[in-house]
């Protein structure tokens, strides 16, 4: 796989924020009002923005902290499990 | 609220300085400030940058342009670049002494110097580049000697009279972004930033900002700026929330009902003494 930021070659899962977390964050675009709540509370700018104006996160930097889920003002981030 | 206030995190710019690093704990507030002040710093030029333990677990450096140094250095650079402005970042254990030495030096010169210093909740302290302890505790026993030893290290920044000093917290980003910027118009500036601390305090990392909220709303760590002598509190916490709110909160520290009392004694004097301050 490849690192985001550096795009370098890195083994799968390895010394990524995939690594770290057992949980990531999914958004909910219906009730996203993309206010960037969830962006700026990210410990480790793992949120970007995407396609829209929408946000998701980094699959290499994100370590599930859930800090994000929680900021949220409109419930629209569920912290679901890793892999699923 | 007003309805269009919750849309002001999109007006900061899209410009990230900060380089996340897999050493900070998941959660940490720490990171989470550095983050926000480069931000506030990203279109306002390049400055060395002088840090001790932040750069442990964050960097707030951009692709090119900055350098790192512990802040005893950070003097030395101040000599050499010009324009002189310099930025110093530590913690507030060992790293503190370093900082009130640059605040000191800087009096007397005409070196211009932007000193942060971070406040973790705990005292927890990340040695990551001592081999022996990746983690250490700073051997502190209870809240009231936590905020015995803040309020020490304020009142010491204080008496150096910087031209700007101020306290803010990770928990409320634009309040610090706001001083941040104060601090860049002044020549001597020191701001004091309380950092939520999950895995010192062990609960669970997401509510990390909460945690931060907790300690301002119950006057454990008040906001406040002092500008060319003025004192103000930036951010009233009106009707203040019982201290158990924010003590209770954290399961490395046993909280009586006695410390509970020696914790809420302090804030209220401490809080007394910062009303009298400002006009």
């Amino acid at each position: 796989m490849k690192a985001y930021r550096t795009g370098d070659t890195v083994p799968e899962g390895a010394y990524t924020g995939t690594v770290w977390r057992d949980k990531k964050p999914v958004w909910d675009r219906k009730r996203c009002f993309k206010c960037g709540s969830c962006y700026l509370s990210c410990p480790d700018a793992a949120i970007m923005k995407v396609d829209d104006g929408y946000y998701d996160m980094q699959q290499d930097i994100c370590k599930g902290c859930g800090i994000c889920a929680r900021e949220c003002l409109n419930d629209a981030l569920a912290m679901t499990p890793e892999g699923k | 609220m007003d309805r269009f206030s919750v849309y002001v995190p999109r007006l900061l710019p899209e410009a990230e300085p900060f380089v996340s690093t897999l050493r900070s704990c998941p959660g940490c507030g720490q990171a989470l400030a550095v983050r926000i002040i480069g931000k506030a710093l990203a279109n306002h030029g390049r400055y060395p940058y002088g840090c001790e333990a932040p750069d442990v677990s964050a960097s707030a450096l951009p692709s090119e342009g900055w350098q790192t140094f512990p802040p005893r250095k950070a003097s030395f650079a101040a000599s050499k670049i010009d324009p002189a402005k310099v930025l110093a970042v530590a913690g507030e254990s060992g790293a503190f002494e370093d900082l009130f030495s640059l605040l000191k030096d800087a009096q007397g010169s005409k070196k211009r110097l932007f000193i942060t210093c971070f406040f973790n909740e705990a005292g927890i302290e990340r040695h990551g580049s001592k081999p022996e302890s990746a983690y250490a505790h700073d051997c502190i026993r209870s809240f009231s000697e936590r905020l015995e030893g803040i309020h020490a290290i304020l009142d010491r920044a204080g008496s150096a009279q910087p031209d700007f000093f101020a306290t803010a917290c990770a928990s409320y980003p634009f309040d610090l972004i706001g001083k941040v910027h104060k601090a860049l118009s002044c020549r001597i500036s020191f701001l004091a930033v309380f950092v939520p601390c999950p895995t010192g305090c062990l609960y669970d990392p997401s509510l990390g900002l909460h945690a931060g909220r907790r300690a301002v709303q119950t006057g454990f760590f008040p906001l406040y700026q002092r500008e060319s002598g003025t004192t103000s509190i930036t951010l009233e916490p009106g009707t203040l929330l019982p201290l158990s709110a924010y003590l209770t909160m954290q399961q490395a520290y046993m909280v009586s009902p006695e410390e509970t009392a020696r914790v809420q004694s302090l804030v209220t004097g401490a809080l007394a003494a910062l009303r009298k301050k400002c006009p």
